[in-house]
């Protein structure tokens, strides 16, 4: 009995102080990016590992006899070679990079544990934005991070790792943003309804209800869509690049600006949908039906009504603004007609940090969704000879 | 023999004048070897594109394998570079020092080191200056070139 205690002492003893020799262990060998959560001096992630386990295995280690993990058919994996000499390597080259990793991780420390006891906004601020360029720089070159974002498609990621949110934002820079900016310029949302647009966040917009593939994924900005693809309140996804401590606050709008005006012989702008107070952060960003079902009335302050051309009007815009808020707002009764989004804009001191934009015209479903929205029959344009002739 | 990096010459006549196309009966005989020629009709049958080298079509893993090596070289590249301008900045730092000193101390050897020298102009025989020194730093048995007659 008395061994038995002593030796469960001992045990414990020896616990504590193998803890204590893995820390010393980390700091000489600084191989950071073996560790996750508990085991790790810096508490990694476990969305930092390869999230397939069989492919990291022949990342990491050789290539085995069977080949690589990636390729699934097996006659094609058979008869896979890799590059010579590409694993020796890549172990050098690993080991150089982690190394280089720990180090960094070593200051990340440093900064936190000046994050602790500093007290200035501005000092505090400055750090943080410090660490988080720091974490990247710590994961960018991890191969198995590299993997992640490079190969798994962008809703796997763990957007709450800044290293996920800067690639992610590479990916975005090097071809959406440049397919929204170029559809927002050509066909003149900018500067038909909002002067100009300095774009943050990636905005994603799809119809959800419909059951055709081609229309219940993301639409492309500038797409033209039918009546009835776009019946039902869309699901925005607002994806920040920025570290979002707590919640921030948005607001969203759809405005039509090709609403034919008779009177004036022109064209005026109509509120189609109208959110405010959405809280978004890096994680939970998209505003979806789920959510729209449990606060919907908190947010929406104009009920969202479809784009409806009437026959042989032009092509309408819809363009959906996204803008980030200062503080809560309070949204009185805003009139659809003729509402003017710059005074919106203005009045309610609103930052524009994303856009997009989709288009129709008169279709077979037009009819259908007037009269889900009880919008009543649409009328028929024609061409009407003026009275003066053209030539004078 | 041919050699295809020789100035072509006839024979009799000395280079870089004028040979005059002579008629040959029968018919043309062609420099190329019939296994040359044979290479060359099989290339002018595939088209351009086929002729480029092939792309490496790596799998999944060994793409990251090399993008890991090439951040780890340009590290050790950014690294090298670094080390070199902080060595050159050391450098200029340290001529710096040096010729303020003798500014203090002796303005008048300042001045004769600074001197311009109109009119100098490099020594042809100097050897090319280059960050490290030579192998053979000094040539103890050094000699003039003789010019030759």
């Amino acid at each position: 009995m008395l061994s038995r205690i002593s030796l469960r002492r001992f045990s414990v003893l020896g616990a504590a102080k193998a803890a204590q020799k893995a820390e010393v262990d980390w700091i000489a060998s600084k191989n950071q990016w073996s560790y996750f959560n508990d085991e790790s001096y810096v508490k990694r992630s476990e969305s930092l590992k390869l999230n397939k386990p069989e492919i990291r295995e022949s990342l990491l280690s050789n290539s085995s006899e069977s080949g690589p993990a990636s390729i699934e058919n097996y006659s094609q994996r058979l008869a896979y070679h890799s590059p010579v000499a590409i694993d020796e390597t890549f172990k050098m080259a690993y080991e150089m990079l982690e190394t280089d990793a720990g180090l960094i991780y070593k200051n990340i420390d440093r900064f936190r544990a000046k994050l602790k006891t500093a007290t200035d906004e501005k000092e505090i601020e400055f750090l943080k934005k410090t660490i988080d360029k720091l974490l990247v720089s710590a994961e960018i070159s991890n191969p198995e991070v590299l993997y992640n974002a490079t190969f798994n498609p962008a809703s796997t990621l763990d957007m709450s790792q800044p290293v996920y949110r800067q690639l992610a934002k590479e990916k975005w820079e090097s071809y959406d943003l440049m397919i929204t900016m170029q559809r927002l310029e050509q066909l003149h949302v900018i500067p038909d309804t909002l002067p100009t647009l300095e774009p943050k966040v990636d905005v994603k917009v799809k119809f959800p209800h419909n059951l055709e593939e081609e229309f219940s994924s993301w639409v492309t900005p500038g797409e033209i869509l039918p009546a009835y693809a776009v019946a039902q309140p869309p699901t925005i996804q607002i994806q920040e690049f920025d570290t979002v401590e707590s919640k921030q606050l948005y607001s969203v709008l759809i405005v039509n600006p090709d609403t034919p005006d008779l009177a004036t012989n022109s064209f005026s702008t109509t509120l189609q949908y109208g959110l405010a107070n959405v809280p978004l952060d890096n994680v939970d960003n998209v505003i979806d039906t789920k959510k729209l079902l449990e606060n919907g009335d908190k947010f929406t302050f104009k009920d969202y009504v479809p784009l409806v051309p009437e026959k042989n009007a032009q092509n309408q815009r819809a363009c959906l603004w996204v803008f980030k808020q200062n503080g809560e707002l309070s949204i009185g009764d805003v009139a659809r007609e003729n509402f003017d989004i710059r005074a919106f804009v203005e009045t309610h001191g609103l930052n524009a940090v994303g856009a997009h934009v989709w288009r129709q015209h008169f279709d077979r479903s037009v009819e259908t969704v007037r009269e889900q929205y009880g919008l009543g029959k649409g009328r028929v344009f024609r061409r009407v000879r003026g009275t003066k002739p053209i030539i004078e | 023999m041919f050699n295809p990096f020789r100035p072509s010459t006839i024979s009799g006549f000395p280079s870089g004048s004028v040979v005059l196309k002579t008629f040959v009966r029968g018919k043309r005989q062609s420099t190329q070897s019939a296994s040359t020629k044979k290479v060359v009709n099989q290339l002018s049958a595939l088209s351009a594109s086929r002729k480029q080298p092939k792309l490496l079509n790596l799998c999944n893993e060994d793409l990251i394998k090399h993008r890991t090596i090439v951040n780890a070289w340009k590290m050790f590249k950014r690294r090298e570079e670094q080390r070199r301008h902080n060595q050159l900045k050391k450098q200029y730092k340290s001529i710096y020092n040096a010729m303020e000193d003798l500014k203090q101390t002796s303005p008048k050897l300042f001045e004769l080191a600074n001197a311009k020298e109109e009119g100098k102009r490099f020594p042809l025989e100097m050897r090319v200056p280059t960050d490290f020194p030579p192998t053979q730093p000094w040539v103890y048995n050094y000699s003039p070139k003789k010019e030759t007659k």
